[in-house]
């Protein structure tokens, strides 16, 4: 894309992705992204997943087996406790 | 608050076998950094160890304090109470756990992170001053512990994801077009979870921790940058591509048909 330039290429749309997402791209650009996600299904759908992509992740990370709202839920490997006893009674704390 | 913390020479050492972790003594005679977060906002001078900024954790990450009585466990930690001890360990080491396993994926280095974090705890239990949850407090301890491990890898060559980010031609075009994905349904979500998370997983170290740190710690991009030792423009493209390399992943898990 260059000062003359009236279109962004799906290369483009790619390397401005994020920006655009975290309100970062300037009105011309922004213009240009958005003009090119309507005419580029592939773009768009591409945008679209990213997008849940990353709030799978979230929601992944949020709710895995070992991680819950109370402390006391979460897994602890055997020998851990023992191991933070040990040391807290070596180092004197 | 104190700088360097020197470590005994003696350290306990956590050692996973078929039979689950084995405590072993390990001689050391090295000072590790050991700086122990408090509440302010600040940046460690500490070659090779950063902060996380107070306020900067994902708040829900720490989970509730609830269901036991805080205020009565922190006296008796100051009192210096034997059992207490043993206590704030049993209440909040599955916590700690799960968020230094997400962060370093393996469980060698998060019970290693959860040991040193736990004796964080116990040296610096004085200058918690109530300000945010125990739990928060803890959590940002063993953050802090897992980003120095982290900075120690980073000293191994990088892996590649080249294969898992998008190609183009030299028109600008990809080189293959964006499949179909099947649209959620709520009967397989947990289904679906888990196989994020074991994608996750399967992200080299470099990309996972700066997801995890943005994407679900949610710090903001000069935090990580700090945390790491990056330039935020660096953490930006590396968070791109780890998310880009997270899709590619799912690709043929989710597409249509699959």
């Amino acid at each position: 894309m260059n000062e003359t330039d009236q279109s962004m290429t799906c290369k483009e749309v790619d390397s401005f992705l994020m920006d655009y997402l975290e309100g970062e791209l300037g009105p011309r650009e922004k213009l240009l992204f958005e003009g090119h996600l309507g005419e580029c299904a592939s773009c768009a759908r591409y945008m679209e997943q990213y997008q849940r992509t990353i709030q799978l992740g979230r929601d992944a990370l949020a709710s895995g087996p070992d991680h819950g709202d109370d402390p006391a839920t979460g897994h602890v490997p055997a020998g851990l406790l023992d191991a933070i006893k040990a040391a807290r009674q070596a180092h004197g704390s | 608050m104190s700088g360097l913390v020197a470590v005994s020479q003696t350290r306990i050492v956590l050692r996973r076998t078929p039979w689950g972790f084995r405590i072993m003594n390990q001689s050391s005679s090295k000072a590790a950094g050991s700086k122990v977060p408090g509440l302010q906002a600040q940046s460690s001078k500490v070659p090779g160890e950063t902060l996380v900024k107070a306020g900067a954790t994902r708040e829900a990450a720490s989970g509730p304090a609830g269901g036991f009585d805080e205020s009565s466990l922190l006296a008796r930690l100051r009192a210096g109470e034997e059992r207490a001890y043993d206590e704030i360990a049993e209440k909040f080491a599955g916590l700690l756990y799960g968020t230094a396993r997400r962060m370093l994926g393996n469980d060698q280095d998060a019970a290693d992170a959860v040991q040193d974090a736990m004796l964080g705890v116990f040296r610096n239990i004085a200058q918690f001053d109530g300000r945010s949850r125990l739990s928060t407090w803890m959590t940002r301890i063993v953050i802090n512990k897992c980003l120095m491990k982290l900075r120690t890898r980073r000293r191994r060559p990088e892996c590649s994801i080249e294969g898992l980010l998008p190609t183009f031609k030299d028109d600008g075009h990809p080189t293959k077009w964006t499949c179909h994905w099947r649209a959620e349904n709520a009967m397989d979500r947990e289904q679906t979870l888990a196989l994020v998370r074991e994608k996750i997983e399967e992200l080299p170290d470099q990309y996972r921790e700066v997801l995890l740190l943005r994407d679900f710690q949610q710090l903001s991009t000069e935090d990580v940058a700090e945390a790491l030792g990056d330039t935020p423009n660096a953490v930006k493209v590396r968070l791109h591509r780890a998310r880009q390399a997270l899709k590619a992943l799912l690709d043929p898990h989710l597409q249509v048909d699959a």
